[in-house]
């Protein structure tokens, strides 16, 4: 059994709790969401015949200083970073956090950026340009948290991502 | 090369010759030479090489280890005995949580302890308790402890410390409502929470985490954390064991800790260790304590009961011996000469009238068994009157006394009055006529009335007195013979036993030709008639007194001639 921590870091209001919840089959209720400011989840997947489980933090980040509790990074294997294609900005904060997480908590994992809202689309003040131009070398995918879109395939790349690196 | 000794003169220009030949040559092999020799091994040398020679030395095996370990220990050993200070202050930084963190650890149990005391001390529990430690003599404490200290390990929980994953769980109860991952994943966030909250020390986490009836204790290691879900009140030894638990699996597998990437396989065999930490600890069933004391109080009853009685016993047997020698010396007829006890009963012996009360039967009336009697008595006769009262009705048979037959006694005096039948009354007076009342004073029989002596008084009446007449010169067939009154007479006297006799008297007469053979004749005739008529009587009278020339016979009758 291959058990992996993933965080899911992002601006206030860009869908983690909802992709997760797409994703996930277990969670703990809420209200420890307030308490403490992290949500656990649970995954379990196959890669390659192996099983694995993605322990999943959703973190509460406090979106007015986009800080995260560096603590609750430590130990990850990979990051899913997610923001709003209606928001640009959340694309900033992704980024800021993701510089968090490798300064503050001194992490050098795989991850990737989620764009939810995919089923909005028409709304998306987010240009492809933009991406291309922002995010250069990361590995950027658009999922709906609403439709399912992408979720699974968000997923299972990371963990594609988590044991590759376990593999070199 | 010559075997002869070079002079010194040859010496010096040999040496000058190499100079020239190989000068530069030789000062370098010299150098060389001196190094491999270790002559110019300089520290500085060595320090420069020792660093990583003792590294790559190590990568290979424990040789090494094995080769310093004396070594190191011989010098600590030393530097202890030579000044402890300086390792005390090299190991105080250790030491010092270390001790903090025991004495946290007996100080949360003994909280522990209090609090449960002080939980039960006015419950009714703890008021059983209290009774319980009263009953047994062991302070109350102790009893609050012994009955406190209950719990079951219900599940174990082994989890990476920097990743929260779950490493490996043990479980006793197989429905848990949680997913270990879940509680590994909350209970590590939880802990960086409360650490960054609180600004805690890394190596620090949370030691217990109450809920409800259950408590969540967790034991920190450098990379591991292990958690025990436990139900019930957990004792201080417990933490113990749970550190020792970790500190093991923290020495097996301190590099797949360190280097953990999420493959759980490597702690598949840390499994058991936690399944031995699932103890279970229940309390001492009172069956134990209520069975001793419900044993005790009834074998405590049994020998109360048993003493009470033997005291009873002792005391009533003694005080029945004490009633029962009262009553032998008061009973009459008894004359008592010994009376103890001995060693399997009683001896009792004296004299004693044939009469008088059997002293076996008398001791058996106040409960002293016959067979525990030994008796030895001599015959005497005996003048108490009851013994005499006794004696005569017996000889008179008269034990029973009879209807119409009344004993009254005055002192020694008897007086009988009724009715008794002839027999009776007949042998009352024969005793009293041969003396054989010893001991009776007056035998007074005037009211005594023998009824059927009086019947056959009364039928002698009719024939008493019988004026018989002959006819002259005849000698048979007399007139005024009442053949049947002196048959009736005759039958009732013979059935009654009682005694007949008749006499004859001729009265004096002149009859005319009556001679003494004509009389004689007359008299035998009556005889033969009454000895007909009357088979068992007496006849009585002297012929030879007879008057002659009588012709005029009276008949006599007597009853009971004993009869005064």
């Amino acid at each position: 059994m291959i058990r992996k921590k993933i965080c899911m870091l992002g601006a206030f209001a860009v869908g983690k709790t909802s992709l997760v919840r797409r994703f996930v089959e277990d969670s703990f209720s809420d209200r420890y969401v307030t308490t403490i400011g992290v949500k656990v989840m649970k995954k379990q997947l196959t890669h390659r015949g192996r099983d694995v489980t993605l322990m999943l933090w959703d973190l509460h980040g406090d979106d007015a200083f986009q800080t995260v509790q560096s603590s609750y990074l430590r130990g990850s294997s990979g990051l899913l970073l997610v923001a709003d294609g209606t928001r640009a900005e959340t694309v900033t904060v992704a980024r800021r956090l993701l510089a968090l997480a490798t300064d503050q908590a001194e992490l050098d994992v795989p991850f990737l950026l989620l764009i939810n809202k995919a089923d909005l689309k028409a709304d998306w003040d987010l240009e492809a340009a933009d991406i291309d131009e922002q995010l250069a070398g990361w590995t950027v995918l658009e999922t709906s948290a609403r439709s399912g879109d992408g979720v699974e395939q968000a997923f299972e790349l990371l963990t594609a991502r988590m044991m590759e690196r376990d593999a070199d | 090369m010559p075997d002869r000794k070079p002079t010194t003169a040859e010496e010096a220009t040999l040496e000058e010759l190499r100079n020239l030949l190989l000068g530069q040559e030789r000062a370098e092999l010299k150098e060389l030479r001196d190094v491999v020799n270790g002559a110019r091994l300089a520290p500085e040398d060595i320090g420069r090489i020792l660093p990583a020679a003792v590294r790559s030395r190590a990568e290979g095996d424990q040789e090494l280890t094995a080769a310093l370990t004396p070594a190191i220990e011989s010098a600590i050993e030393v530097s202890v005995k030579r000044n402890p200070a300086v390792l005390v202050d090299a190991i105080f930084p250790v030491i010092g949580p270390a001790i903090r963190k025991s004495i946290r650890e007996a100080l949360a149990g003994l909280t522990e302890t209090i609090n449960t005391s002080i939980e039960h001390s006015f419950s009714p529990k703890g008021l059983r308790w209290r009774f319980d430690a009263w009953r047994t003599g062991v302070p109350f404490s102790e009893v609050v402890l012994k009955n406190s200290i209950v719990y079951r390990v219900e599940q174990a929980f082994l989890i990476h410390r920097s990743t929260g994953l779950l490493l490996a769980h043990a479980t006793s109860t197989p429905a848990t409502g949680s997913d270990p991952d879940m509680v590994s994943a909350m209970l590590s966030a939880i802990e960086s929470f409360v650490s960054d909250s609180f600004e805690g020390h890394e190596s620090e986490g949370i030691g217990q985490v109450e809920f409800g009836a259950q408590l969540l204790e967790v034991a920190h290691g450098p990379t591991a954390i292990l958690a025990c879900v436990v139900r019930g009140s957990l004792p201080a030894s417990f933490r113990t064991r749970l550190r020792e638990t970790l500190e093991d699996i923290h020495s097996a597998k301190s590099d797949l800790l360190r280097d953990f990437d999420g493959d759980t396989r490597s702690f598949e065999d840390t499994q058991l260790k936690l399944e031995q930490l699932l103890v279970e600890e229940r309390p001492k069933q009172a069956r134990r304590s209520l069975a001793v004391p419900i044993v005790l109080g009834l074998g405590f009853s049994l020998v109360l009961v048993l003493v009470v009685v033997l005291a009873l016993r002792s005391y009533d047997e003694s005080q029945r011996w004490q009633d029962a020698r009262e009553a032998l010396a008061q009973e009459p007829g008894l004359i008592t000469l010994v009376e103890q006890r001995t060693e399997d009963g009683y001896l009792v012996g004296g004299l004693r009238d044939p009469h008088a009360r059997d002293p076996l039967d008398l001791l058996d009336d106040f409960g002293i068994a016959r067979d525990l009697v030994e008796g030895r008595w001599a015959e005497h006769r005996s003048d108490d009157v009851e013994i005499v009262r006794r004696r005569t009705l017996d000889t008179l048979a008269l034990q029973h006394g009879g209807a119409d037959l009344h004993v009254s006694w005055d002192g020694l005096d008897l007086a009988l009055s009724g009715r008794a039948p002839h027999a009776l009354a007949s042998r009352i007076r024969d005793l009293q006529a041969s003396g054989a009342l010893v001991g009776l004073g007056a035998l007074d029989l005037t009211d005594l009335r023998d009824h059927e002596l009086d019947t056959a008084r009364a039928k002698a009446e009719l024939v008493r007195g019988l004026q018989l007449s002959f006819a002259a010169g005849s000698s048979t067939a007399p007139s005024g013979l009442d053949e049947a009154a002196i048959e009736d007479l005759a039958a009732y006297c013979a059935a009654q036993g009682i005694d007949l006799a008749f006499g004859l008297r001729f009265e004096p007469g002149s009859e005319p030709g009556a001679d003494l053979l004509l009389q004689l004749q007359r008299r035998e005739h009556l005889e033969a008639r009454l000895a007909e008529l009357a088979p068992g009587a007496t006849l009585l009278g002297h012929r030879a007194l007879d008057p002659a020339g009588s012709s005029s016979v009276r008949l006599l009758v007597a009853l009971d001639s004993k009869q005064p």
